[in-house]
C-alpha cells in the first residue's frame, strides 16, 4: 500500500509541472495588455506602468516568468490581485471553504440519492418502477443546471419561502438549495450507474459460492454483492468532488455564492492573470491530490490494486 | 434395497450393487425436468433425469458442454436463477427431505452443511475483496456461529488439511494472489468446513494445468473415502474420473442415456453416444493415427431433434430412432442402463 501510494506521489509531480506550465502559458499569451486591462480607456503613467512590469517580472523570458512564479507559489505565496491588489491568499481563504462546502454538499446528496436509488432499480430490474425511473433520469439529464437553479429558486425560494436563494448568510441552510441543483444531473447518473454495476455483480460466480456455503440472501447481498459493486460509486463520486470545486460556476453565480467559480468569473471579466493563473493551478493541484485520496480508498476497496 | 418399480423412472436403476446396501441414500433425484423460459423459446435444459447417491460413492456424471450435467446440481443446490430457470418436474429429496418447492430456509439449511459445492473457476468462484481465511471462516462463523477468532483458527486448520503450505500466512492473502491449484484446495477447504455429506464438484479440474488437476483429484478421493461422503463429479473429461468414480451417468441434450457402474462403463459403454464419448478420448498407447470424434454438433436445446436426440450423430441410428424417443432401460446381463433400441445389438 505504502509503496504504491509513493509510486502513485511522483507520477503526479512531472503531472503538476505540465500542466501548471501550461496553464501559465496560456494566461501570458491571451492577446492585449495585461496592464493597460486594468486602466480601461485611460492612458497608464510611465511609472506606475514600469512598477507593474516590476512587480510582475514581464520583462523577463517567460520560462522564468513561470520558474519566478512557481517559487512563489510552492512557499504558498500566490500573490496579489492585480486588480483590486488584495493578497490571493485571502481571497482563496474565504472562496475555498464556500466551493469545498458546496462540492462536499452536493456529492453527499448524490450519494444519499443514487446509492439506494441504484440498489432500488437493480433489485427490481425491468419493473415498472425501475422503467420510469429510468425516464426520471433522462428528465433530471436533460435540463440544463441554471434553469433548474432558476426553477428552483421561483418555487423554493420566493413561491414557498423555504430555502434562501442568494448568498451564503444562513450558514449550510443556504448551500442546501445550490447543492440540489448541482447534484441532480449526477444522481441520475450515478444512480443508473450503481444500477448497472450491482446487476453485474450478481451475475458474479462468488455470489454463487456464497449461497452454496449456506448464506442468508441478505447476507449475500449485503457482505459480497453490496460491498462489490460501491468500489467503482466510490471512486467516480470522489472524482466528483474534485471536479466541482472549480466547477460550480454557473450555479454559483445563479446563487450568488461567492466562491471559487464566482472568483474566477469575476477574474476573466476584469482580465485579472494572477486570479486566473492561481485558481486554475490551485484546481490542478486539488484535482491531482483528489485522485491521489481516490486512488488510495480505490486500492484499500479492492485488494486486487493494492497488491499488484 | 433396490425395488424396481414398473413406472418410466431410472431412480432405481442408478441405485449400486448390494456390496454397498448398508449405506444410507443420501441424495435421490428423479425425472427431474428444468426448463428455461428465455426470450428465444423454452430451453429444456435437463428432462427426465434420475440418478441417486449413497454415502461414501462417487459419481460421475458425464457430457458435453451444454449437456445439462451442471444444471442438474444445480437444481439440487437450489442454485438456479428462478427466472428463468424453472424446475418443471420431478423430485429431489435429501435424506428423505423434498427440496423441490422446498421454503429458502430448507435450502439454506441443506446447502454447505449437508450438501456443499465447488465451481469450475475457483478465481472468479472465491470473492476478490475478502481474504482466504475470511471466507473460509466465515462458513463457520455462520454455519456453527463461531466467534471470529475461533472460525479463523479452524480456517487455517482446515486449509493445512487440504494442502495449503504455511496456511496461517496464506489465510491473510486475497485470492488473486493464489495459484489456480491453491485456489481450488481453498474451494475445497470452504466446502468441507460444516462437513458436508454430499460434495458436488462442477467441473473441478476443468480450468487447473494438467498436473495440478491430478493433485486435485487425489485430494477429493482422499477426502472423500475420509469422511465417507457422497462425491458428485461433473466433468466432460472421461480420463479425469475413470480412476475414482463407482458409478457414471452420461448425459447427452438434457437426457441420461447410459448409466451404470464405471467398470463396465470404461470397459464396454453400452450407449453409441457413449461408445463415441470414449473412442474420442486420445490414448497414449496404441496406433497412432487420426483421433476419432462424433459427426456433427450437439443439438440445439431449444429445438431438440424428434425421436431420439442423437440420432442425427448416431452411426447406427434406424427408421425408428427418428420418431421415437427410447427410454433408460436395464441391458440385459449386467447392472448398467442405456436408452437406446440397439444397445443389446451392439453391445
Amino acid at each position: 500500500m505504502l509503496r504504491y501510494f509513493f509510486r502513485r506521489v511522483v507520477q503526479l509531480i512531472p503531472v503538476f509541472f505540465i500542466t501548471t506550465f501550461l496553464i501559465f502559458l496560456v494566461v501570458r499569451i491571451i492577446p492585449g495588455d495585461p496592464i493597460q486591462a486594468q486602466f480601461g480607456e485611460r492612458r497608464i503613467p510611465e511609472n506606475l506602468r514600469a512598477a507593474y512590469i516590476e512587480r510582475y517580472h514581464f520583462n523577463e523570458p517567460l520560462w522564468k516568468q513561470y520558474f519566478l512564479y512557481m517559487r512563489d507559489v510552492l512557499s504558498f505565496d500566490l500573490g496579489d490581485s492585480v486588480a483590486s491588489q488584495r493578497p490571493i491568499n485571502d481571497i482563496f481563504r474565504e472562496a475555498i471553504p464556500r466551493s469545498a462546502t458546496l462540492a462536499g454538499l452536493s456529492v453527499f446528496f448524490v450519494a444519499l440519492f443514487s446509492i439506494p436509488m441504484g440498489i432500488f432499480s437493480a433489485r427490481h430490474k425491468n419493473s415498472k418502477a425501475d422503467n420510469s425511473f429510468l425516464v426520471i433520469t433522462l428528465i433530471m439529464l436533460a435540463i440544463p443546471p441554471f434553469v433548474l437553479g432558476l426553477l428552483a429558486q421561483l418555487f423554493f425560494g420566493l413561491r414557498w419561502n423555504l430555502f434562501p436563494i442568494s448568498g451564503v448568510g444562513e450558514g449550510l441552510y443556504s448551500y442546501i438549495l445550490p447543492a440540489l441543483v448541482i447534484s441532480t444531473s449526477l444522481m441520475a447518473i450515478e444512480s443508473r450507474l450503481m444500477r448497472t454495476t450491482l446487476l453485474d455483480t450478481f451475475r458474479e460466480d462468488y455470489l454463487r459460492t456464497a449461497r452454496a456455503k449456506g448464506l442468508t440472501e441478505g447476507r449475500v447481498f449485503r457482505i459480497h454483492a453490496l460491498r462489490n459493486a460501491l468500489i467503482p460509486i466510490v471512486t467516480v463520486l470522489g472524482i466528483d468532488f474534485g471536479a466541482l470545486l472549480g466547477g460550480t460556476i454557473v450555479t454559483e453565480s445563479v446563487f450568488n455564492i461567492p466562491g471559487i467559480g464566482f472568483q474566477i468569473t469575476r477574474a476573466i471579466v476584469q482580465r485579472d492573470t494572477t486570479i486566473i493563473t492561481g485558481i486554475s493551478i490551485f484546481l490542478v493541484m486539488a484535482y491531482l491530490l483528489i485522485n491521489l485520496l481516490v486512488d488510495m480508498i480505490y486500492a484499500w476497496l479492492d485488494p486486487r490494486i493494492r497488491y499488484d | 434395497m433396490a425395488t424396481v418399480t414398473s413406472s418410466t423412472s431410472s431412480a432405481d436403476c442408478l441405485r449400486s450393487g448390494s456390496d454397498s446396501s448398508s449405506d444410507e441414500v443420501l441424495l435421490e433425484v428423479q425425472d427431474l425436468t428444468v426448463e428455461f423460459h428465455t426470450d428465444d423459446g423454452i430451453v429444456h435444459a435437463v428432462s427426465n433425469m434420475s440418478w441417486d447417491i449413497n454415502e461414501g460413492e462417487t459419481l460421475a456424471i458425464l457430457g458435453e458442454s451444454g449437456s445439462g450435467k451442471s444444471v442438474s446440481v444445480q437444481a439440487v443446490m437450489g442454485l438456479l436463477p428462478t427466472p428463468p430457470a424453472v424446475i418443471a418436474g420431478g423430485s429431489i429429496r435429501y435424506r428423505g427431505t423434498e427440496l423441490v418447492g422446498a421454503s429458502s430456509d430448507t435450502l439454506r439449511s441443506i446447502r454447505g452443511s449437508e450438501v456443499a459445492m465447488i465451481f469450475q473457476d475457483p478465481l472468479s468462484a472465491l470473492n476478490p475483496v475478502y481474504r482466504v481465511g475470511w471466507q473460509i471462516a466465515e462458513t463457520f462463523r455462520i454455519g456453527k456461529r463461531m466467534s471470529r477468532k475461533e472460525a479463523n483458527g479452524r480456517a487455517i486448520e482446515l486449509m493445512g488439511r487440504v494442502g495449503i503450505p504455511n496456511p496461517e500466512q496464506r489465510a491473510r492473502q486475497y485470492p488473486h494472489q493464489f495459484s489456480g491449484g491453491m485456489r481450488q484446495r481453498a474451494m475445497i477447504a470452504m466446502a468441507l468446513a460444516l462437513e458436508p455429506k454430499v460434495l458436488i464438484a462442477d467441473e473441478p479440474t476443468t480450468a487447473l494445468d494438467v498436473t495440478v488437476q491430478a493433485q486435485i483429484m487425489d485430494l477429493l478421493s482422499k477426502i472423500q473415502s475420509e469422511n465417507r461422503m457422497g462425491l458428485i463429479l461433473i466433468t466432460h473429461d472421461l480420463g479425469v474420473v475413470a480412476s475414482v468414480a463407482d458409478r457414471v451417468v452420461v448425459m447427452y441434450a438434457g437426457r441420461a442415456v447410459e448409466s451404470g457402474p464405471a467398470d463396465d462403463f470404461y470397459a464396454k459403454p453400452a450407449h453409441p453416444y457413449s461408445q463415441g464419448l470414449l473412442s474420442s478420448v486420445p490414448k497414449i498407447s496404441g496406433p497412432t493415427g487420426k483421433l476419432n470424434s462424433i459427426e456433427g454438433t450437439p443439438p440445439s436445446v431449444i429445438e431438440l431433434p424428434s425421436g431420439c436426440a442423437f440420432h442425427p450423430r448416431c452411426p447406427h441410428s434406424v427408421d425408428r430412432c427418428h420418431s421415437q424417443a427410447p427410454e433408460l432401460t436395464a441391458i440385459t446381463d449386467r447392472t448398467g442402463h442405456s436408452a437406446c433400441f440397439l444397445t443389446e445389438e451392439l453391445l
